[in-house]
């Protein structure tokens, strides 16, 4: 393993080297990568059959698991040399996250939900700068909504939100897993426009685990796991 | 920590019923030792500051709590009454101050306290409205009595019927209110004072009907030899007295007999109380208290019944935390799929904890805030409320 | 929910306030006045020759009025209730008292003070029902104009008075000593006088203690009849009731009277 790995300047927004990761309990490595890297800006897709790692993988990268061995850079730092306390801070500032289901709460309002990255935080303002959030739900078109509460959203409404939550601290990556994992084709392939071409605006990279094969197209990169999907 | 706060917040006013009740929990076991000790201590602090004033009250044989609640609240007491006479008997000791006492009769359920007018030096009473009474039938009104009864000077009250049924019980008099008195946040505001003589009227020791020489209507005289009349009860007894028929009204018996319920007595020192309690007390009718002390034997009753209120708090207390960990366990449980997004996007488990925490503190926050509310309350409403238990 | 909560603690907060905030202490304004009142000219006379313009002795009947029949206006209750020192007759004479509010520490009923067996007028007696019997007689009022009783009401009120004005009472008691000395001349003065056998004509029942004092035999009088035409010692004595009158001054002159008629 090269010493100077983690000082090597890159352009990659995620880079990883004999990365492997057991479940406790596995017999074999969930995860055993030799090498796996995204340019940055260059939206890359991970596939593969059902329990091959996917979303493992994923949180791997977003530091929240811990590899066994290897090294994981994300967005220029060596993650797996960080404190727990340091990964937990760049997942809260520097990654948004879009989860399968959503993932809302049910008891926060719209504003509230999108918010949650700034009210878990551990600085004390715990507040999004001034007009963020309105500018962002304008941008996904629900900034008629910010006041409601979840139940009262439809399936794309919430993915929306969910969507504005992953957005609202400008992250330099969004890692997604399985966002349209509930919805039909042509849901799917616009909710994957939309998150593509917010990240885009800001300049975020974008993960994408999913096992849908007809997104493909929309990434420059598929990393398939578990075999030759 | 604000964030998480707010988190919390939303959560509680979310699964409001959970947290009404999470809150009345905490609220009632919070609120249980606070009430009865503040209850206690503003019936001590009430009663003490009342027994204070009176150095010794005398009056007949028998419960010193009745005689002292008599002497000082104003509370009919089933005690024996005392003669004029004792009075007259402690007036001529010049060691000593004497104010008479008849607590017994009540105006729309307000005390009526019969006494002389020196009540209100003693006292330090100021009549705020009006004048102080001057004749028979003239009462003065304590503060929050007035505004209870809606009377003020030139109104009129009328006595309470001493026993519904009895025919032959004295009749209700009208009284004519002639003045208020300014608040003092002591019994005084919640009584009636007249004078010793308009109790004697309300006993029916004394009456007024027209004169019996004159008095020559049908039924109303039973029998008129030269220097006797015997008059029937046909005759029309007098309900109102006024300036003008006063003179009518009469005493029947021996001045030195009339009742009184208590005596209270001002001594010049210590040795002049010690002597006049020694001498009554070692004779067979009467009795003489120091009302402090009748005040901390009561004090100490109530004390030791606290303290099955404060073991209740205890064993309520474990009872309310085992519960409301029961509740928070739960909800740990039920929110595991939350916690695990909060916790995903980078929230650390010191936030996931205050998200959980912070809800339960905000909710003890609420109730103890409840909880002191209620003993406040309940201290405002103590005395009135336990003096009622205790007499 | 956290709201409602918040609003019934504002609701209940001022009541809290008010609770610990409500006693208050003030001085008193109902003043007692250095001053003895008396009912009679006779008592008034008496505390007056005590007192010696050490303190103010008020006679509140006015002029010319019978003490039996008069009745305190709001005006004497007044001036009664703020009094230092009270002085009653009793025996009836002020039929008025027991039905004003009189401050009765401060009350000297004379009737009490001094014990004597009151002589008995015949008056109107009326009972009803169970209460029993209840005798309106009319017990004689007249005590102070015999010399003796007068010496001891005297006393009473030269004690009273004492102890109301501690400041004054060695004068007092200095003062009525020249009292009890004045009036015991009278006595003797009284006592002296011989009538051989001869009963009394008295014009009222101001004449009766007197009259049992000295063991005089009395005819009584009534309106019916006038005085000049009852067999005996023909005697008008004053009743020195009335404001403005001085008791030992009347003693002094009915004496001379009757001396004057016994001598006649």
């Amino acid at each position: 393993m090269a010493p100077a790995s983690d000082a090597a300047i890159s352009t990659a927004a995620v880079s990883a080297r004999d990365l492997r990761f057991t479940h406790p309990g596995a017999r074999t490595p969930t995860i055993d990568l030799d090498e796996f890297t995204v340019e940055t800006g260059q939206h890359t897709a991970i596939v593969g059959p059902s329990g091959c790692g996917k979303t493992t993988l994923l949180r791997l990268v977003t530091g929240a698991l811990k590899p066994e061995s290897g090294e994981i850079e994300v967005l220029g730092r060596n993650t797996t040399r960080m404190t727990e306390a340091a990964r937990r801070t760049m997942r809260l500032t520097e990654i948004g996250m879009v989860f399968q289901s959503f993932a809302l709460l049910d008891y926060l309002s719209v504003t509230e939900n999108i918010l949650l990255p700034y009210r878990l935080g551990a600085r004390t303002e715990n507040e999004a700068p001034a007009g963020r959030v309105p500018a962002i739900a304008q941008s996904l078109g629900i900034d008629h909504l910010l006041e409601r509460k979840p139940i009262r959203l439809s399936q794309g409404e919430r993915q929306r939100v969910a969507i504005a939550r992953a957005l609202v601290t400008c992250p330099k990556l969004i890692a997604c897993d399985e966002p349209t994992g509930n919805l039909d084709p042509a849901r799917a392939r616009g909710t994957i426009d939309l998150i593509m071409s917010e990240a885009d605006r800001i300049g975020a990279t974008v993960l994408l685990v999913t096992h849908d094969h007809g997104l493909l197209d929309r990434c420059a990169q598929t990393l398939s796991l578990g075999g030759d999907a | 920590m604000i964030g998480a706060v707010r988190i919390a917040a939303a959560h509680a006013r979310h699964r409001w019923g959970r947290s009404l009740v999470v809150c009345a929990c905490l609220t009632l076991t919070i609120a249980l030792p606070l009430v009865s000790r503040a209850m206690t201590s503003a019936f001590d602090r009430e009663l003490r500051a009342r027994a204070e004033g009176v150095p010794l009250v005398v009056g007949a044989k028998g419960s010193r709590f009745g005689l002292v609640f008599n002497a000082l609240h104003f509370r009919r007491s089933d005690l024996d009454t005392v003669p004029l006479g004792l009075y007259d008997e402690l007036l001529n000791d010049t060691t000593v101050r004497a104010v008479p006492m008849h607590a017994r009769f009540t105006a729309q359920r307000v005390p009526i306290a019969a006494t002389s007018i020196e009540y209100f030096d003693e006292r330090g009473l100021i009549v705020a409205e009006g004048r102080p009474f001057a004749t028979l039938g003239d009462c003065v009104v304590g503060a929050s009595a007035a505004r209870s009864l809606r009377v003020a000077p030139d109104s009129t009250i009328r006595s309470d019927q001493a026993r519904g049924l009895d025919i032959t019980a004295a009749p209700s008099i009208e009284m004519r209110v002639v003045g208020v008195l300014a608040p003092t946040g002591s019994p005084d505001d919640n009584a009636i004072f007249v004078d010793l003589e308009t109790a004697w009227l309300l006993e029916g020791r004394s009456h007024g009907h027209d004169d019996a020489d004159t008095i020559d209507r049908e039924g109303e005289v039973i029998g008129r030899t030269e220097d006797f009349v015997s008059l029937s009860g046909a005759v029309v007894e007098r309900q109102v007295v006024t300036l003008e028929n006063a003179r009518d009204f009469h005493l029947h018996g021996d001045r030195e007999t009339l009742p009184l319920t208590s005596i209270l007595v001002f001594p010049e020192d210590d040795r002049a109380q010690t002597i006049l309690a020694t001498r009554l007390n070692a004779g067979d009718g009467y009795q003489a208290v120091q009302p402090t002390q009748v005040i901390d034997d009561l004090v100490a009753s109530v004390v030791r019944i606290r303290v099955i209120f404060d073991g209740l708090a205890v064993v309520l207390g474990v009872v309310v935390l085992l519960l409301v960990g029961l509740i928070v366990l739960l909800g740990i449980r039920v929110r595991a799929d939350e916690i695990a997004t909060m916790m995903e996007i980078g929230a650390s488990r010191a936030t996931v904890a205050a998200v959980i925490g912070s809800e339960l503190v905000v909710l003890a926050l609420v109730a103890a805030v409840l909880a002191v509310g209620a003993a406040a309350v309940a201290g405002m409403l103590a005395s009135g409320l336990l003096l009622q238990l205790a007499t | 929910m956290l709201r409602t909560l918040s609003t019934l603690l504002i609701a209940v907060a001022p009541l809290c306030l008010t609770a610990c905030g409500s006693k208050q202490s003030q001085a008193p304004t109902r003043t007692i006045e250095p001053i003895v009142v008396a009912t009679t000219g006779a008592h008034a006379s008496l505390a007056s020759r005590i007192a010696d313009g050490a303190i103010d002795v008020v006679c509140i009947l006015p002029p010319g009025t019978d003490a039996a029949s008069w009745w305190p206006a709001e005006d004497d209750v007044r001036r009664l209730q703020s009094a230092q020192l009270i002085l009653l007759n009793g025996f009836g004479l002020e039929s008025w008292s027991s039905n004003i509010a009189l401050p009765r520490s401060r009350v000297l009923d004379l009737s009490r003070s001094v014990r004597i067996e009151p002589i008995i007028m015949p008056g109107v007696t009326h009972s009803h029902g169970p209460d029993g019997d209840h005798s309106h007689d009319l017990e004689n009022p007249y005590v102070w104009l015999d010399p003796a009783l007068a010496i001891e009401q005297t006393r009473a009120i030269a004690e009273r008075m004492s102890r109301a004005f501690p400041d004054s009472a060695e004068d007092f008691e200095a003062n009525a000593a020249v009292v009890v000395a004045e009036l015991s001349a009278i006595d003797q003065k009284l006592k002296a006088l011989d009538l051989g056998g001869r009963p009394i004509a008295a014009d009222g029942p101001q004449f009766d203690y007197v009259a049992r004092r000295y063991c005089w035999s009395r005819t009584p009088s009534t309106n019916a009849i006038p005085l000049s035409q009852v067999p005996g010692i023909g005697v008008h004595f004053p009743t020195a009731e009335g404001c403005g009158t001085d008791l030992i001054d009347a003693l002094n002159a009915a004496a001379d009277g009757l001396a004057d008629a016994v001598g006649g």
